[in-house]
């Protein structure tokens, strides 16, 4: 019978990363990359910007790991760096991507539809890129404070916990606000839930 | 059951059909609204829907998450700039702390030899009262208790110590000088590499719900 392989808990991770086991960053990295990336794609509206900032993001976390305080989980942490460097990074330059039509969005902002599969087809290809932009423009309709749990729980895949702890605010609000943001998005994209 | 007090208790369901699949403590469901829910849902058509519409919802966010690019963590990896705390990590002080120690030992052993010679038999003891005299004239000295200058430190230490003692004593000023140097020179070398970092430890970060 093989041995069962327990994975060290981020918090391991930290604590051998400051050890001197440096490489085990990398493992930290496979961990959050996705998450992060598609966070902050979400409120970067850019691919290239998505990768770029989450390249800062570790770098900056790996600066100041010694000061990571194990009482809170290592998620909060990475993610309230993220989400500060994101501030930032709208705060100080309007995104200006180019878009799939050319037309700047509702907030007077150009937008960066989702690359197409081109294993669907010229038809496939363009209903995935109305569906990406419908998403999109569901999620960017949502007001701030919805949007930002929405991202959150379903591109940051935080537990309802770690977005309390994140937002400072009481488990039950974060519950409440995720069920009205997700009926929101329910009638926003009602057109490609059905059968 | 007036239509009012249906929407409400369609809307409660609707919650937690939304925690349905949550597992973590506090967000999870409790085993007895989990029955109640499914209760409610064999007989309720519109729970039953809003079910099969969540679960599209959520397939339908989880296609459109992008992937990341290729080759992202080994060209992270290989930037990674080197960091102020390395400088003060336990594998840093593994060599000057090793060569304070062998240091260390050559001192002791060499005021072993001399206590041996001047105190037969307490050779432990005798060690460690030179190097407690030692010590004492050094503060002394530090203190500007000492009324002579460096030579007549030097006069105070050769009426205590013998040349083995001495040298031992030298020997241990040197790896404390030694040890200083290669700190400081790491400690010059990491924060050579690295930019300032702003402090985001937790609670230590800005407010959390800063808005566009």
């Amino acid at each position: 019978m093989t041995p069962e392989v327990v994975e060290p808990t981020d918090e391991e991770l930290v604590e051998a990363i400051l050890q001197g086991q440096r490489e085990r960053f990398g493992d930290l990295v496979d961990r959050y990359q996705g998450r992060l990336v598609n966070y902050l794609y979400r409120l970067l509206r850019s691919v290239e910007d998505a990768h770029e900032l989450a390249q800062e993001v570790f770098i900056k976390v790996y600066q100041a790991l010694d000061r990571y305080d194990p009482r809170y989980r290592f998620s909060t942490w990475i993610f309230r760096v993220a989400q500060n460097a994101a501030i930032d990074q709208i705060r100080r330059r309007r995104i200006k991507t180019v878009s799939f039509d050319g037309r700047p969005d509702a907030d007077g902002e150009v937008r960066e539809w989702e690359p197409a599969d081109p294993d669907r087809g010229p038809y496939g290809a363009l209903r995935n890129q109305e569906r990406g932009g419908a998403i999109q423009d569901a999620i960017q309709g949502l007001p701030w404070e919805y949007r930002e749990l929405i991202v959150l729980r379903h591109f940051g895949e935080l537990s309802y916990d770690d977005i309390a702890t994140l937002k400072e605010m009481p488990l039950g609000t974060v519950k409440n606000k995720l069920f009205r943001a997700r009926q929101m998005l329910k009638e926003e994209l009602a057109e490609y839930l059905v059968d | 059951m007036t239509e009012e007090t249906q929407r409400i208790e369609h809307d409660r369901y609707r919650e937690w059909l939304t925690l349905e699949h949550e597992h973590e403590p506090g967000a999870a469901l409790e085993p007895a609204a989990r029955r109640e829910l499914e209760a409610h849902l064999d007989s309720c058509t519109a729970c039953r829907a809003e079910r099969t519409t969540l679960g599209r919802m959520d397939a339908l966010l989880f296609e459109a998450r992008i992937g990341v690019r290729s080759g992202f963590r080994d060209d992270l990896m290989r930037s990674l700039p080197a960091a102020g705390w390395e400088g003060k990590s336990p594998r840093s002080w593994r060599l000057p702390v090793a060569v304070m120690l062998l240091l260390g030992a050559a001192a002791a052993l060499l005021l072993g030899v001399h206590s041996a010679e001047t105190a037969p038999g307490l050779p432990l003891i005798g060690a460690l009262a030179a190097l407690g005299e030692a010590f004492s004239t050094g503060l002394l000295a530090g203190a500007g208790m000492l009324w002579a200058s460096w030579r007549g430190v030097g006069l105070a230490l050769d009426s205590v110590l013998s040349p083995s003692a001495t040298v031992a004593l030298v020997v241990l000023v040197l790896c404390f000088d030694v040890l200083a140097l290669t700190l400081i020179a790491r400690r010059g070398r990491a924060a050579a590499q690295i930019a300032p970092v702003r402090d985001e430890g937790p609670g230590q970060g800005r407010s959390s719900t800063a808005r566009r």
